[in-house]
């Protein structure tokens, strides 16, 4: 953690000496579990830089804030963080001219539940390119374990496959039930990338699509939209399960829906550059059909 | 003072079932959470009775302003619309185990809702809630309700009931007639206690409240919540709002979670011929929330909408209410936001502007 977090400053006192106008990095929270994100635009602030164990934070998502549009920025991003900033410049939502980017290579971070255990984050139990090895610039120690196999890491979702319909209906009731709309996961996602949600309105409370009322099918209708427009664009970073509130296992969901793109769809797990089309837009008249009449079956 | 055994706790329980509907915190999977005693005894759930953790994810504000509640109906009717208000059925609440911060909140949610213009669907449901006090006697690194004056310990009144967890007990005292009532009605669960018990715990309790002013360690506690009264204008128009706002995240977090936030919405689900209408939280970090039909909005930007958050916490509330300041400590901001924005952080940054 100390070598990357002095190759962070060193990299960010240059970038600043070379003329971009903020750096986007991590300093550490209040305690010592938390980290948060950072926004340096001054060399006396470089030293506050910091990534530690809790530095979980995919910041590719404030590329889009529209604060810094037209900014010159350098960035930090570990592996995951990486995935989801490639998918922002396959989508045309940044503009790469202007933004320096730093790649991590991630040891592995931890998180910290609501009693106050922590363990290894579950995003980093299932990741297999904690370093991004495409780019130029990469801090920290090249070799890093891989904690899951690429099979493995379907773990979860293998044992909700295996349970029968009533009872994974009744397990994500129960799950989804708890959510209380607060938005986080969707605001949080760097691929959640709309500026107006058709789901919910502006930013949030709006009788458009959804009703804001707390009704079982009103927050299964929310999770079960944002998964399928999320199909072919989520990375899997994790964010939106790590900041949801009330622990709703949003990545099972989403892991799913790649699990099935994967297996039924021999799709890579996210189009690597423009030329592939995502699963939502890609169709092929032999495509399977796994939940209709007579469709092939689930593979 | 009564002690129950806490082996008799779910025995008592289940009797004064019979006329509150209790809620109560539980743990479930990593978290702790208010829940519905009837759901802790049913097998499968996987719901334990949680008395030690102390402060529940969410806050207990939800049983007297829920997430959402649907209080009109209404109906076409050839060329006559027919409105029915919902009545509040079922029977009263009775939240056992909150803490003091919590109970404290419920004074400021009462005077946003019980002065002129009475909310009558917060009247209703408040009128209709009893609460037992869990007494901190001691902290979690998150908690600062002393910074705000509220007693850990408990006060004396305030809730129907208050009681000690100490050992393979619960020492109950009452804190209304409400509190009596229970205590004489379901005598036969509780004993009497030791005059040396009873002394013990209420020194704890002295010393515990007590050591509010004392404690100047405590990184919490380093700036009084005064300090945006005080200096609002230097301190409203100073850049710390711009730092924090570059990495909110607009989320409704730190509004739904706290215990006296107290935003919401008016909206209706309508189908062809009838419908509904129905309130629901509202956050003040939500783009849309001060958004005018006409499409201007006031607070256009984040770092407005953040400011707005604690500006109505620590100026505009006790500039309306005697002074009273809208927070309790409990910290659940600083637990729960994702990008940890918290009032402590706030009180720091603020103090920074005046010394500078
Ligand atoms: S973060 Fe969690 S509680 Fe909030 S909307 Fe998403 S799933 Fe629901
Ligand atoms: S849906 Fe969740 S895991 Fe997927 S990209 Fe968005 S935040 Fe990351
Ligand atoms: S903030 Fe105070 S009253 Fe609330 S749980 Fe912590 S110690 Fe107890
Ligand atoms: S302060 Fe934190 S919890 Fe509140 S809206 Fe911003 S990111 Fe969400
Ligand atoms: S502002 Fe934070 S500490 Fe204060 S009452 Fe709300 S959640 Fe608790």
């Amino acid at each position: 953690m100390e070598i990357i977090t002095n190759a962070m400053r060193q990299l960010a006192r240059e970038g600043l000496e070379n003329g971009l106008d903020i750096i986007i990095g991590w300093k550490d929270g209040r305690f010592e579990w938390q980290s948060k994100p950072a926004f340096i635009t001054e060399i006396n602030d470089i030293e506050s830089l910091n990534f530690n164990n809790y530095s979980l934070k995919n910041l590719s998502g404030y590329l889009l804030k529209k604060e810094l549009k037209d900014k010159k920025i350098g960035i930090f991003l570990k592996g995951c963080d990486y995935k989801a900033y490639k998918q922002l410049v396959n989508y045309n939502q940044v503009d790469p001219e202007n933004i320096q980017i730093w790649g991590i290579a991630c040891p592995g971070l931890k998180e910290r539940d609501f009693h106050g255990n922590t363990s290894n984050a579950e995003r980093c139990q299932r990741c297999q390119e904690p370093v991004p090895e495409e780019l130029e610039t990469i801090i920290g120690k090249k070799e890093v374990a891989i904690q899951n196999s690429p099979e493995d890491k379907y773990q979860d979702v293998k044992k909700l496959e295996s349970l029968a319909t009533d009872e994974r209906f009744d397990y994500w009731k129960d799950q989804i039930s708890d959510c209380i709309r607060c938005y986080a996961c969707r605001n949080t996602c760097p691929l959640c990338e709309c500026t107006t949600c058709m789901i919910a309105g502006g930013d949030s409370n709006s009788d458009d699509w959804i009703d804001s009322a707390k009704e079982f099918s009103q927050d299964f209708f929310f999770h079960s939209i944002r998964a399928f427009h999320q199909a072919g664009r989520c990375v899997d970073c994790g964010e939106c399960e790590e900041v949801c509130p009330v622990d709703i296992p949003i990545s099972k969901i989403n892991n799913k829906i790649r699990h099935d793109i994967e297996n039924l769809y021999e799709m890579p797990e996210v189009a690597d550059d423009d030329s592939v089309m995502g699963p939502l837009l890609d169709f092929r008249e032999d495509d399977p059909e796994p939940g209709s009449k007579g469709g092939k079956e689930n593979a | 003072m009564l002690k129950l055994d806490k082996n008799k706790l779910q025995d008592f329980l289940k009797a004064i079932e019979e006329e509150y509907q209790i809620q109560l915190p539980v743990k479930k999977a990593d978290q702790t959470d208010f829940c519905n005693f009837e759901d802790t005894l049913k097998p499968n759930k996987g719901l334990e009775i949680d008395l030690n953790t102390r402060l529940s994810v969410k806050s207990p504000k939800s049983y007297l302003f829920p997430r959402s509640e649907s209080y009109l109906e209404f109906k076409k009717d050839n060329e006559r619309l027919d409105f029915k208000l919902k009545e509040l059925t079922g029977k009263a609440n009775l939240i056992f185990g909150i803490r003091n911060c919590d109970q404290e909140s419920f004074k400021i949610l009462d005077k946003v809702f019980l002065q002129e213009p009475v909310d009558q669907l917060y009247k209703r449901r408040r009128n209709s809630t009893i609460t037992v006090v869990a007494r901190c006697l001691e902290q979690s690194e998150t908690c600062f309700c002393q910074l705000f004056e509220i007693e850990p310990a408990g006060s004396e009144t305030g809730a129907d009931l208050y009681y000690y967890n100490y050992n393979d007990g619960l020492y109950f005292t009452a804190g209304s007639d409400q509190g009596e009532l229970i205590l004489s009605d379901y005598s036969q669960y509780f004993k009497s206690v030791e005059p040396e018990i009873e002394k013990k715990l209420n020194q704890e309790a002295n010393q515990f409240n007590g050591k509010i002013t004392a404690d100047s360690d405590n990184p919490l506690m380093q700036n009084k919540p005064e300090l945006l009264y005080d200096n609002k204008e230097a301190i409203f128009n100073s850049d710390i709002w711009q730092e924090l706002a570059n990495r909110c995240l607009e989320c409704g977090i730190c509004t739904y979670l706290c215990p006296t936030c107290h935003c919401y919405d008016i909206q209706d689900y309508s189908a062809d011929q009838s419908g509904e209408r129905y309130r629901c939280w509202d956050s003040c970090l939500f783009s849309n929330f001060t958004e005018m039909a006409h499409g201007d909005n006031p607070r256009e930007e984040t770092y407005q909408r953040l400011r707005q958050r604690f500006f109505h916490k620590l100026v505009y509330f006790p500039e309306e209410q005697e002074e009273s300041l809208a927070c309790v400590g409990c910290g659940r901001c600083l637990g729960s936001c994702p990008v940890n924005i918290d009032i402590t952080e706030v009180l720091a940054l603020a103090g920074g502007v005046i010394n500078d």
